[in-house]
Parts: structure tokens; sequence; C-alpha cells
């Protein structure tokens, strides 16, 4: 029989549980159509944890999308399309969440660029304008991926006037002092479209910076042709609204971008009790002595 | 309240691992159950810094996203075990190996701890701002505390001699990390390599 602290502690972390899966529901998705385009809200830039140094599986990705309130998400696998897609497959049969197949171009120390919507994974030992010919070639959009000062020099004038994309918005931005300067001057140096990014590998939410592309239809093809005609916009930092200034004009008071910007966790009284009691529950089965050790 | 081996094990590492080696040999559910509880802790650890909430879809999906460190450890126990005289069931040392990852389950505890109680937009400050000293001088105490208990289990646990127990030791440490570090970073290893030598 288990000891009554360790039964208490199995039956916090349980009812833990139990709150949190109360909780975990996909948010109602209201369509938003704004200056004639549908407007999706879109994550460029997920890793997985198939060899991309992410916590969730492709399929776990397209779950959590759904339940940050995104409509689209590239899987973006470090120098692998192979997780992209899967979680691809997985949307397809299984989730109304898009999922555009990608890569994250690492070239350390030079730069890191997102390629989005391409069949085939690009080589990383290549200059920067060249590995964006290659993505263009696959009928991809090519991102820079937090072009912070340290990137730059990879990016010349030939990088410059090939890129179809920036990150403005970063989770860095909440992390370093500076870095939005960096990202905001970056961007200023090309004509790019407005990119927010969580760069999800597990810890933080999906989506916690996202980009709202305005679409003429919500398919693959659609967001990319979005992208490549730089139809944008990202809410930043504090009142911050980056991407085409005309669509900025339309978008930046529109309560449903502003609040759906921002991701849906963390914010019922469920999820407090789930993580607080989850933490208590699981110190309590380790530490005290019961059934584990007696079986 | 009786403490947990688990727990003990953190403490006073040597009595813990010798008291364990005495316990019944072998058995399916000793070869799992240790295992099985590190990676509901990982599960439990990947829901509530990647999602916001405890919930059975992202613990499970966090599990299965770690499964490869559980199956490397075991793998790298069963090359240094053939160089053990065979006096321990292979279940019971598996048993005994999981009981000292305490000290990550500490590490894993605090982490969701922090994620639990500070904004979403306070995380980066914690993974890649001011603050991710502390992670790094945490994930530095955790290695050290857990190599020294791990060094008990072969040495206290598996009666092995201070010089063979600390061969096993390196030679497990050497194998497992290496191979969960080239799953874990995949594909992104090569170019970092080549950016490092640069």
């Amino acid at each position: 029989m288990m000891p009554a602290g360790r039964l208490a502690a199995a039956v916090v972390f349980a009812a833990s549980l139990a709150a949190g899966m109360l909780a975990d529901r996909p948010p109602a998705q209201p369509q938003i159509e704004i200056g004639g385009y549908r407007v999706l809200a879109v994550d460029l830039h997920t890793h997985s944890s198939m060899w991309s140094d992410g916590a969730l599986t492709p399929w776990g990705l397209v779950l959590e999308a759904e339940r940050q309130g995104l409509d689209a998400i590239a899987i973006t696998g470090h120098n692998s399309v192979l997780d992209g897609r899967l979680g691809r497959a997985f949307a397809r049969a299984a989730s109304r969440v898009i999922v555009l197949q990608g890569e994250e171009i690492l070239s350390d120390p030079d730069y890191h660029l997102i390629a989005v919507g391409v069949r085939e994974r690009v080589g990383f030992g290549q200059r920067a304008a060249d590995a964006i010919d290659a993505i263009h070639r696959q009928g991809g959009v090519a991102i820079a991926a937090h072009p912070i000062r340290e990137f730059w020099r990879a990016y010349d004038a030939a990088a410059l006037q090939r890129l179809d994309g920036a990150e403005i918005c970063h989770p860095l931005i909440y992390g370093r002092e500076g870095v939005q300067q960096e990202l905001e001057a970056f961007a200023a140096r090309a004509r790019v479209a407005a990119i927010g990014s969580s760069d999800a590998h597990g810890v933080g939410p999906m989506g916690f910076c996202r980009t709202f592309v305005f679409v003429r239809d919500a398919t693959e093809s659609g967001i990319l042709e979005a992208l490549r005609a730089r139809r944008t916009v990202v809410f930043g930092r504090g009142s911050a609204v980056y991407g085409d200034p005309a669509l900025v004009r339309l978008a930046a008071d529109d309560a449903r971008l502003r609040d759906g910007a921002r991701p849906t966790r963390r914010t019922g009284v469920l999820d407090t009790i789930s993580r607080i009691g989850g933490v208590i529950g699981l110190a309590g089965l380790f530490v005290l002595r019961g059934a584990l050790q007696n079986l | 309240m009786p403490v947990s081996p688990d727990a003990r094990a953190l403490v006073s590492p040597a009595a813990a691992f010798r008291d364990l080696a005495r316990e019944a040999n072998g058995g399916a559910w000793v070869l799992m159950r240790r295992p099985l509880w590190l990676l509901l802790a990982i599960g439990s650890t990947v829901s509530i810094l990647a999602g916001g909430r405890l919930t059975a879809r992202l613990v499970v999906d966090g599990a299965i996203s770690f499964a490869f460190i559980p199956l490397f450890e075991i793998a790298a126990l069963a090359v240094v075990a053939r160089r053990m005289p065979q006096r321990v069931a292979f279940s019971r040392a598996v048993d005994l190996l999981f009981t000292a990852s305490g000290p990550w389950i500490v590490w894993m505890l605090a982490a969701s701890a922090v994620a639990s109680v500070v904004e979403a937009e306070d995380l980066p400050r914690w993974t890649a701002g001011p603050r991710d000293w502390i992670v790094a001088a945490a994930t530095g105490a955790a290695i050290l505390w857990f190599v020294r208990t791990e060094f008990h289990v072969f040495r206290d646990g598996l009666t092995r001699s201070r010089a063979d127990a600390a061969r096993d030791l390196a030679l497990h440490r050497a194998l497992a990390w290496s191979a969960e570090t080239v799953y874990f970073f995949g594909f992104a290893l090569w170019p970092m390599m080549v950016g490092m030598l640069r």
C-alpha cells in the first residue's frame, strides 16, 4: 500500500494534470478579413525534437500551434527538412493548421537563414546570397533569422537584394538589451517583409512573436505569395507595429490582431493550478518514499 | 516522513546505494520503473515550459521527444557492464543507475517552478539574457552533483573498486553523453563544429 505522503503527492499531481487538461483546448478561431485580405496568424520559425534541439515532436508542434491560436507554422529543422515533412503530413491528416515545410540553414558563424516552402535541404556551406537563390529555385521564401549585429556581415548587397523577409520580433528582444534596435536596423537596410517568430525550442510558448500574413487564399501557396509581396504585420514589444505601411494603418488598432498577437498560455486559473500543483506533486513523488521503491 | 532512496542518494549516496544493492534483484518492472519515472519528470517539465500548463498531451509528447536519453543511458550501461563481474542482474543495475538521476530531477523541478511563476515575456531573460548565468550555473552544479552520485552507483551499488568505478563512470558518461549530444543537436552539430573551428 502506498504511504499517505506519497499518495497525497500522487493525488496533487493527478489533480494538476486534470486541471491542465480541462484548460487545454484550442481557442475559438474567428476568421479575420481586413482590406480585402484574409489575415492568418503564422509562426515561421519552430523546431522539433527530431534532431533540432526542440522539445516537442513534429506532430506535437502542430497540436500546440492549434492551442496557441495559430493558423499556420513552418517547421524549420536545423539544416534538415525531415521534421517539416513529417509535421506537414500529420497536419494534412489531422489538423486545421497549415504546415509549411522549412529549414533553418545554420552557417555558423556567418548567418542563420530560414527557408520556408522548400522541398529539399539547402546546403549550409555557401554565401547567404547563393543560399537565398537556392531557396528561390525551389519556390521558397528566404527570411533572415534573428539578424543581430554579428550576422550582418554575411548579408552583403547581393543577399539583401534577394532576401524576402527578416525577423523583427523574436524572443531575444525580451532577453537582451539592444537586440530590438539591431533587428530594426537590419530591416531598414532592405525591402523585406516584417516577420515575428518564436524560434520555438520548447522553452516559452510557440507563437510568442507571430506574423500576421495578409493572404488572398488560406493555403501554403497563398502564404508564400503574401510573404513575397511583403503583406505582413507584426506586433512587437510595447506598442510597436511593423510591416507594410498601408496594412499597418489598417491593422494597428484592430483589437482582434493586437490581442491575438499574444500567446494563449498561463492565462487562466486552471493553468496556474496545473503548473504550480504539478511542480508540488512531482516534488512530493520524488522525495517521499512509496510504491515505486516497494514494488 | 520516510524519504525515498532517490532523494537520499542526493545527500548520502554511498549509504543509499549500499542499501539499494541489498534489495532483491531483477524483473521487468525493476528495469522500467525509474526510466519511466525520469520520462514522466521530463515530460512534465516540457509541458510546463512549452505549454504553460501540465497536460497529458504535452507530457507524453515531451516523454517521446526525450526517450532517447534513457535508451542511450541503458545502452551505454550495457557496454560498461560487459567489463564487470556479474554480481547483480542487469535490470537491477539499470534501476541503480537511474536512482542517480536526482540532480536532474531537482534541476527540472527548479526550472518548472521558475517557469510557473514568471511571465512569458520574462522567460527569454533566463535563457538568453541577464539571468542566463543562473541557468548555466545550475546546470553546471547539476552535472557535478550527478557525476558524484553516479560514481557511487558503480562504487557502492555495483561494488566496484574506486579505480574501476571511476573508469566505469568515465566510459559510461563518454558513451551516453556523446550519443545524446549527437542525437539532440543532430544536423546542426556539423556546421556548429565547422563554425567553431573557423
